[in-house]
């Protein structure tokens, strides 16, 4: 009987912590889908968007789900001033160097950081984010809790964005095939700039979620973007609903590992499934036809 | 006739140059003489696989990593001398190479997903040694001093290092050069350049990958053996940890992938480049260098695609070399 509680708590909580995943996945598949850039300064974006968090928190005492207000549009800009000063030359780059350039980026952003905000780790203290609710025994914080929701409506807007809105379409159809988009008369380019604004942003919504339940040090993005790159690659590429879906998968196998193993190995688990999906399903769980969106 | 005297000359000098160095510069620079080699070294062996090949192979941590934990487990535990160690550690590295190799090549996982399919292997061997009590977990392992002698590759002064790491490199370099146009490299560049046609033509895509991948792990594992004796402390994130892969990587492609002198070149350039910046720029918890050092990176890979190595004249890197865009 414990087992079975033991089981569910699990799921729940890696549903929970698959849902902020999600959000770090689902903007880098954006860019790694579309743009076939493996970006390693994915996962410093969400480092960014944490400290942006703690910041507005200290300073402008700002709650920080209310900083969303701040992030956003700070995040979107930031993430088109990128592409067209840095992403937009990696284009037709060999893959070689496309890994050194955002590595590149990574280690400038991370160095930032460590000069700018030191080594310490930064947390916030919000009563109410640490509170917890029970499910049938099961103990659930609100931090958590809300973080798993702000992650979904994100995802939702963001399907909703690109099936029903014109510059959403002319994204999948410039990811899907970008000749074909410009015969189309889309400015494809644009449209990059866009994605990767959109990709952008929710590297930091990600950041400001993730930040009440875990502090801010420059490094933390190393432990996210491996994650990422496993559920992007995992979902397929470019595919943003199968992205969301396999987020949550991994995080209920780092939560079933963690329990059933022991906490250190719990991170095994995402490889082990990554590199069985791409050596006898190279395409992604779940293929569709058409693909995106 | 008076041309090769003349090179035979500079040649001469050269290597005098090169085995005085140690003599002359303080213990410090003979510190960081000894990693630029071994760096070097390391660029080399990933460049088999990685520039002439054309496999973006992230993992190759992993590899240097089992062998320095081989040859230091089993020195520490049973006495035995790293010298014969190393080439246990090497065997160990081959077939986890095989491994990567068979799974990788043979499902034709390749480009990006071949990337990130060699970092997952190498991060659950992270994850393995710092959960192995037996190894030292994530405190790792001090290995002890037991006397400087050949036989416990453990030196008093800094200088015999020098001379093994330089004779590895130099052999490595040479060995290289002499084979540059057998048909194993020749298939390897023919597969960077295209694998279908290479398939077209005949080449066993498998076995040439599979058999380059070896290699160049066997190569990297000598290296991680080495760093083991000379650092004489081992832990997981220095033996395993992303920067250990990634270093060789940004190494090679800075300098010249697919090149012979590329790799020593990058880590030439690497050193100097991480000395000057260093004692330019202290404070700031020793990130402002490594700011530079990002920016640096990003500049060379912009403005020399192909490495640095294309500023050179064209005798040091034969055009069919070095990887084309």
């Amino acid at each position: 009987m414990s087992i079975l509680v033991e089981f569910l708590a699990d799921l729940t909580y890696g549903i929970l912590t698959g849902g902020v995943y999600a959000l770090i996945a689902v903007g880098l598949s954006l860019s790694f889908g579309m743009m076939g850039i493996v970006n390693f300064a994915h996962g410093s974006i969400v480092m960014l968007g944490m400290y942006a968090t703690y910041y507005s928190f200290t300073h402008l005492g700002l709650h920080p789900y209310l900083s969303m207000a701040l992030v956003i549009p700070l995040f979107f800009l930031f993430g088109m001033v990128l592409e067209v000063g840095l992403f937009r030359f990696m284009y037709n780059v060999p893959h070689n160097n496309q890994f050194l350039l955002t590595c590149g980026l990574m280690i400038v952003l991370n160095n930032l950081a460590l000069s700018a905000f030191s080594a310490n780790m930064r947390t916030v203290q919000v009563s109410f984010l640490e509170e917890g609710f029970s499910l049938g025994g099961i103990v659930i914080s609100y931090g958590r809790f809300l973080a798993f929701v702000v992650g979904v409506i994100f995802y939702l807007l963001l399907t909703l964005f690109l099936r029903k809105t014109i510059i959403g379409k002319a994204i999948r159809a410039s990811a899907q095939n970008r000749e074909g988009a410009k015969l189309c008369g889309i400015n494809v380019s644009t449209i990059y700039t866009y994605a990767f604004g959109v990709g952008i942003m929710f590297a930091g919504v990600a950041g400001l979620l993730i930040l009440p339940f875990s502090g801010a040090y420059p490094d933390v993005g190393d432990t996210f973007i491996l994650t990422a790159f496993i559920i992007v690659v995992l979902g397929g590429m470019g595919n943003i609903s199968a992205a969301f879906w396999a987020s949550l998968i991994i995080g209920v196998a780092e939560a079933l590992g963690a329990t059933f193993m022991s906490s250190g190995v719990k991170y095994l688990f995402p490889f082990i499934i990554f590199i069985g999906v791409l050596l006898f399903r190279p395409t992604g769980l779940f293929v569709r036809k058409t693909g995106n969106g | 006739m008076k041309n090769l005297i003349n090179k035979i000359l500079l040649g001469l000098i050269g290597i005098t140059l090169i085995c005085l160095l140690p003599f002359w510069v303080g213990d410090y620079y003979l510190f960081l003489l000894v990693l630029t080699c071994l760096n070097a070294y390391m660029a080399t062996s990933w460049n088999i696989i990685g520039g002439m090949g054309g496999q973006l192979a992230l993992g190759h941590a992993a590899f240097f990593g089992l062998s320095g934990y081989t040859s230091t487990f089993l020195f520490q535990k049973y006495g035995l001398s790293p010298w014969a160690g190393m080439w246990i550690g090497m065997v160990v590295s081959a077939l986890y190479g095989a491994l990567i190799g068979l799974l990788c090549f043979r499902y034709k996982v390749r480009g990006t997903y071949f990337a990130l399919v060699t970092l997952a292997f190498v991060e659950i061997l992270r994850i393995i040694f710092v959960n192995l009590k037996t190894f030292g977990g994530s405190e790792g392992i001090v290995i002890g001093l037991k006397g400087h002698s050949w036989r416990a590759f453990q030196f008093e002064s800094k200088v015999p290092y020098y001379f093994i790491i330089l004779l590895m490199l130099a052999a490595l370099v040479l060995t290289i050069h002499h084979f540059r146009n057998t048909r194993f490299i020749s298939y390897l560049r023919a597969i960077r350049e295209d694998e279908e046609v290479a398939q077209a033509l005949g080449i066993d895509v498998f076995k040439i990958k599979f058999w380059g991948l070896i290699l160049s792990a066997c190569l990297t594992s000598l290296g991680g053996a080495f760093y083991a004796q000379y650092v004489l402390y081992i832990d997981p994130p220095s033996m395993f940890g992303l920067t250990r892969s990634f270093d060789m990587v940004f190494i090679c492609i800075m300098g010249g992938m697919g090149t012979i002198l590329g790799p020593v070149l990058g880590s030439v350039v690497f050193s100097a480049f991480m000395e000057v910046t260093n004692a330019i720029f202290k404070g700031g918890y020793g990130a402002n260098h490594l700011i530079l050092y990002g920016i640096l990176l990003m500049v060379v890979i912009l403005v020399f695609p192909r490495g640095l190595i294309t500023l050179f004249p064209t005798n040091f890197h034969r055009r069919k070399d070095a990887v084309r865009n």
